[in-house]
């Protein structure tokens, strides 16, 4: 099945594409998604399922469907 | 050392400049800086005065790690009863500014009564005088004060603090510029100065800051550089600036639009980080065209920028079409979302603005948003305007808005109540959207509910540097946690303003980084742990302070949108802040009563009573 993966303000060195269709097998989970994306320390990252904010403690156990959109951003800090 | 152990004492009434030693018994409890000018101004001042009355006591103050070779040690803050808040202000500084003052050999300058006529301050080493300012730099905008002063003292290295037109007509929101673009910005402390008659503080140093231990002061400096220069985090910051923020909250749906209405706004693809280093259409340039840092700075977060010489703010305005500061994330969304205005020009426009009158762009911004909502709904009509529409995504508005403000003419002398008197004037408090009279920052606290905790709560009115929750915030942390993250990153954040560092680093550092570093420059045996009692100290020092001025703990809460209103969009979509739920367990924590009154056995542990 297929996702929509958004990335948003990684920081360097970041992957080329901003916004990507991802592949993943059934039974997929959110953890899984974001381990594949190659970013680094990507369990450093935030994450956003549709909008929902996906702890960092429940991704692994966060199931994938099909045409879900994963946003994935770094929690920087405001100034 | 590290200390001078010398304040700069100014009687505007008088019209004298004294040295005095530095209280050092403060310095041990309150470090420098925020906490130590808090105690300073504690003791000075009735916190009842009025804030623009000459009882008001303004201080500029330097850490101990300011003018050091510890990265980012150049901050300073301006610390005295807020103009717009009446509350106590503490705005902090980069640029360069604070570590002259530190190489002419001076802690702190503590400024009292009012000047019968305007005056300048000069400072070159051991030596200040109050000098006229009448027909030389009173009435001139900061970047023409700039340059007056160094023509006038022959002296391109001299620094200068500066209000501009803004404070001199005391709108409530004027900031303190220095360095051209750098700002003491929240508060209204600019508004202060200008009710003193003190147009600037220009500033020479040829002399140095001894550190005790110089080779231990390398080592923790070096060791703290290892783990901050390679990080991420430095790299972001140093590539796209604050600014990368807006893409963050806007796909988080915490970004404030249309006074709050809203919680993602359309247009940000338009004046974002890509927008900025994108080559634009008129004549194939970017607006970014170069970054810039502070003193001792490793990072590298400023940005110089160029408006399109063809846009229309800038039409017949030579002096605007040079580099100059460019937006950060505050500004850009205070003169981009919050107003509903997508066009990079008008608001980079905007913000020279600001910057050239000394003008706080979020509380500006924050305000001109008020404002088109009381003109949307017929509270404000043309008649107060003279005929300026003011509506939300109005480029036209937000430039001619900010002239007005600016120069405290027209209905930008309204403009210059800010937003809480505004709304009170024209008969809608709840529009206002601020927190003990500050207007809110860059961040919506229904998708941010440790923000929200953090806005209610902070001492100078609405902020987003007074705590660090955005890492719990951002990755869905429950509520039942957000009382303790708030109630540590303030204290932290208190000593990290108290030591002449910038928060920057606070990403990548823990307060054991800065401990260091404290500790080789100053001895007396600071750790970790002494610098978070520190914090916590000058929090409820601060919070005194407060409640000495009339504040209650009625004042601890948020504008009824935010309470009341669920978020249409985003991660907090359907959601309010729930600020009822975090606010006991907040209290209980710092060791307050039911009222938000430190009882008598907190005060008592802090060395308080």
């Amino acid at each position: 099945m297929k996702i929509t993966v958004k990335l948003v303000a990684i920081r360097p060195p970041a992957p080329p594409e901003t916004e990507r269709v991802m592949e993943i097998p059934e039974g997929a989970t959110v953890a899984d998604a974001l381990a594949g994306l190659g970013l680094q320390k990507p369990e450093g990252h935030a994450t956003l399922l549709n909008d929902e904010s996906v702890p960092a403690g429940t991704r692994a156990a966060t199931l994938l469907k099909a045409d879900d959109i994963l946003t994935v951003f770094p929690p920087i800090h405001g100034g | 050392m590290a200390w001078h152990e010398k304040i700069l004492r100014v009687d505007l009434t008088k019209g004298t400049c004294q040295a005095e030693a530095l209280n050092m018994e403060w310095a041990g409890q309150f470090l420098g800086q925020r906490g130590l000018a808090t105690k300073y101004l504690s003791e000075e001042m009735d916190p009842a005065a009025d804030p623009l009355s000459p009882g008001n006591v303004l201080i500029f103050a330097t850490g101990p790690l300011t003018g050091t070779s510890a990265a980012t040690g150049g901050r300073y803050s301006v610390i005295t009863k807020g103009a717009l808040t009446g509350a106590i202000a503490c705005s902090n500084s980069g640029g360069y500014w604070g570590g002259e003052l530190r190489l002419a050999g001076w802690d702190m300058v503590l400024i009292t009564g009012k000047a019968k006529t305007p005056v300048y301050l000069h400072i070159e080493d051991d030596k200040a005088e109050l000098l006229d300012a009448r027909d030389f730099i009173w009435g001139q905008s900061v970047w023409e004060t700039e340059a007056r002063i160094k023509e006038r003292h022959q002296d391109g290295r001299i620094r200068i603090a500066s209000i501009g037109r803004a404070g001199e007509k005391l709108a409530r929101y004027a900031c303190v510029i220095n360095d051209l673009d750098r700002a003491a910005g929240r508060s209204g402390v600019g508004a202060v100065m200008g009710s003193k008659n003190l147009k600037a503080i220009a500033v020479r140093g040829t002399t140095g800051v001894q550190v005790k231990n110089a080779d231990a002061f390398h080592a923790a400096v070096t060791a703290a550089r290892a783990k901050l220069d390679p990080s991420g985090d430095r790299a972001g910051l140093a590539a796209t600036g604050t600014i990368s923020m807006l893409d963050i909250t806007q796909a988080f749906g915490s970004l404030p639009t249309r006074n709050n209405r809203d919680v993602q706004f359309e247009g940000t693809s338009k004046i974002g980080a890509s927008a900025m280093a994108a080559p634009r259409r008129s004549d194939g340039q970017p607006n970014l065209i170069n970054t810039k840092a502070c003193f001792s700075c490793t990072i590298g977060c400023g940005r110089v920028v160029k408006v399109d010489p063809k846009h229309f703010s800038v039409e017949g305005k030579d002096r605007y079409k040079k580099a100059s500061g460019g937006l950060e994330y505050e500004s850009v969304y205070a003169l981009g979302p919050m107003v509903g205005v997508d066009d990079i020009d008008a608001a980079t426009y905007a913000n020279y603005i600001c910057n050239e009158e000394g003008m706080d762009p979020i509380s500006f911004g924050a305000t001109l948003a008020a404002a088109m909502e009381l003109y949307e709904i017929g509270a404000i009509t043309d008649a107060e305007t003279d005929g300026l529409k003011l509506e939300f995504g109005s480029a036209e508005a937000l430039v001619k808005a900010v002239e007005l403000a600016g120069l405290g003419e027209g209905f930008g002398v309204d403009l210059g109540l800010g937003a809480k008197l505004l709304c009170e004037k024209y008969g809608n408090p709840d529009l206002a959207m601020v927190v003990k009279g500050q207007e809110f920052p860059g961040y919506d606290g229904r998708a941010m509910q440790g923000m929200a905790l953090a806005y209610a709560t902070s001492n100078r009115g609405a902020c987003h540097l007074r705590a660090d929750p955005f890492g719990d915030d951002f990755n869905g942390g429950a509520i039942e946690g957000k009382a303790k993250i708030v109630y540590e990153s303030q204290n932290a954040v208190a000593a990290v303003d108290s030591s002449g560092l910038c928060v920057f680093p606070m990403s990548v550092w823990d307060l054991s980084d800065v401990a260091s570093q404290i500790d080789a420059a100053c001895g007396g045996g600071w750790t970790a742990e002494r610098l978070a009692d520190t914090g916590e100290r000058i929090w409820n020092l601060e919070r005194r302070f407060n409640l000495d001025a009339g504040l209650t703990g009625k004042d601890d809460t948020l504008p009824k949108r935010i309470l009341k209103d669920a978020a249409k969009s985003g991660a907090g979509k359907g959601k309010v802040a729930e600020l009822d739920k975090m606010l006991p367990a907040y209290y209980e924590m710092r060791g307050w009563d039911d009222e938000g009154v430190p009882t008598t056995q907190t005060l008592q542990r802090l060395s308080l009573t």
